[in-house]
């Protein structure tokens, strides 16, 4: 797949990785089970820190996104789907809301907790 | 930097053979030199027939002494007359292979003939122990390099159109783009299982059985290596040009830097067009050719071509276009 990444740009160059694998993932052209390239490998084609790439990896990884197995590196989780993507972001525009009516986070889990 | 200017061509050479190509072929006139030379200053002392094949230290065939002057002697002169065929001017842009492909024929003869007379006349019998001494003659064959090194390297007329505008990527003018893909060749996978465990079967027979077969494993675990090379590659388009590496072994098989890109394209490759499937090289051209359909092509400042089979190539071609125009 392609990344491309614009170090003038105000997001920062994690969330414009993150941005693109999300993207793959929802339009189907990172199939599940797709290997993303080694963080060292990524970083230095496109001239920026590992870290960053592996704060994006890590992410994903929280996101549900992707599974990192030692020695394997980054791929895409079998379970992972235009579903998945859609589902963080909703959960994404829940915390934007919140933020704005001054709800804590901790409430919003309890808001979340009593519905389910 | 759209276009090549004259100046940037490696060399801008005419068709006609320079002095140091003609140096290079008349180099291959030495093997069918040395072969007839030895033959004359030897041949009273050789027996009637000489070794031809061994299995270990037995000799399993013979030849006669003639037939092996006539057989070694003819295909180092076929060989000095390809050189001498070379130096026209139509065969100009296969010179070089050429002279490499009758360089390793005219030595390999040679070192045939030098080895075994060579063998007989040292040890005074007429079925020597052979040792390690077949592979010095195969190691003959790299005379080939000799007039290889010496020829120089060839413009190609290129055989595409590198006029047409080639398809790109908008970047900004700040951003950069570096594109990933593996290729997966399952049947590699399978050849290299079955080679592998052929040769560990045979390895073991050959062990029990003193050393018999010894030379087919060695060929089976070159297949395993190979086949494994090639099984999984991870093509890559970046900053820093175009790159192809076997993910299994981990080592690169293609480099092409983004300042040697003259232009890119997508285009449709038929592996029988390459002779076939795996590494190819052909005069002015090479290919990485894993399966029928689509490719990246690279045309080089120098004009040489290199061909690798991707899956959906416009993408990581229009890329490189983009990145080799900066």
């Amino acid at each position: 797949m392609l990344f491309r990444v614009d170090p003038a740009s105000t997001v920062s160059i994690a969330e414009q990785l993150a941005v693109q694998v999300r993207a793959g993932v929802a339009d189907g052209s990172l199939a599940p089970g797709t290997r993303l390239p080694p963080a060292r490998e990524l970083a230095s084609a496109l001239d920026i820190n590992m870290h960053t790439v592996l704060r994006a990896y890590a992410q994903l990884r929280d996101d549900g996104l992707l599974e990192m197995r030692q020695g394997r590196g980054a791929s895409v989780r079998a379970d992972a789907g235009a579903g998945t993507v859609r589902l963080i972001e909703l959960a994404d525009a829940l915390l934007a809301e919140a933020r704005k009516l001054g709800v804590s986070v901790p409430d919003v889990v309890t808001l979340i907790h009593t519905r389910g | 930097m759209p276009h090549p200017t004259t100046a940037e061509i490696d060399i801008p050479l005419t068709p006609r053979s320079t002095v140091r190509e003609r140096f290079a072929a008349a180099t291959l006139w030495l093997p069918a030199l040395a072969i007839s030379v030895t033959a004359t200053l030897w041949y009273d002392s050789l027996p009637a027939v000489l070794p031809k094949q061994w299995n270990g230290s037995e000799v399993t065939s013979t030849a006669g002494t003639e037939v092996m002057i006539g057989v070694t002697g003819s295909i180092a002169l076929v060989g000095a007359i390809v050189g001498l065929v070379a130096l026209s001017d139509a065969a100009a842009e296969i010179r070089r292979v050429l002279l490499l492909a009758a360089g390793f024929a005219a030595g390999l003869a040679a070192s045939t003939w030098l080895v075994i007379a060579g063998l007989v006349l040292v040890t005074g019998s007429p079925e020597p122990a052979a040792g390690a001494w077949p592979v010095l003659a195969v190691v003959g064959s790299g005379y080939g390099l000799i007039p290889f090194a010496l020829s120089p390297r060839r413009a190609q007329s290129s055989r595409i159109d590198a006029s047409a505008p080639a398809a790109t990527v908008p970047l900004g003018a700040t951003e950069t783009g570096a594109w990933f893909t593996t290729v997966t060749v399952p049947v590699f996978v399978w050849v290299a299982t079955l080679a592998a465990l052929g040769a560990v079967a045979l390895g073991v027979f050959s062990v029990v059985e003193g050393g018999a077969g010894a030379s087919a494993v060695i060929t089976l675990a070159l297949v395993t290596v190979i086949s494994l090379t090639f099984a999984r590659l991870r093509v890559s388009v970046d900053r820093r040009g175009l790159r192809v590496v076997s993910s299994l072994l981990r080592f690169p098989l293609k480099q092409i830097p983004l300042d040697q890109i003259a232009s890119a394209r997508a285009e449709t490759i038929r592996p029988m067009d390459w002779g076939g499937w795996g590494y190819r090289i052909l005069p002015g051209r090479s290919a990485i050719v894993l399966s029928g359909g689509q490719g990246i092509a690279v045309t080089r400042r120098n004009g040489t071509e290199f061909v690798v089979t991707v899956p959906a190539a416009e993408l990581p071609a229009a890329l490189l276009s983009t990145l080799a125009a900066r």
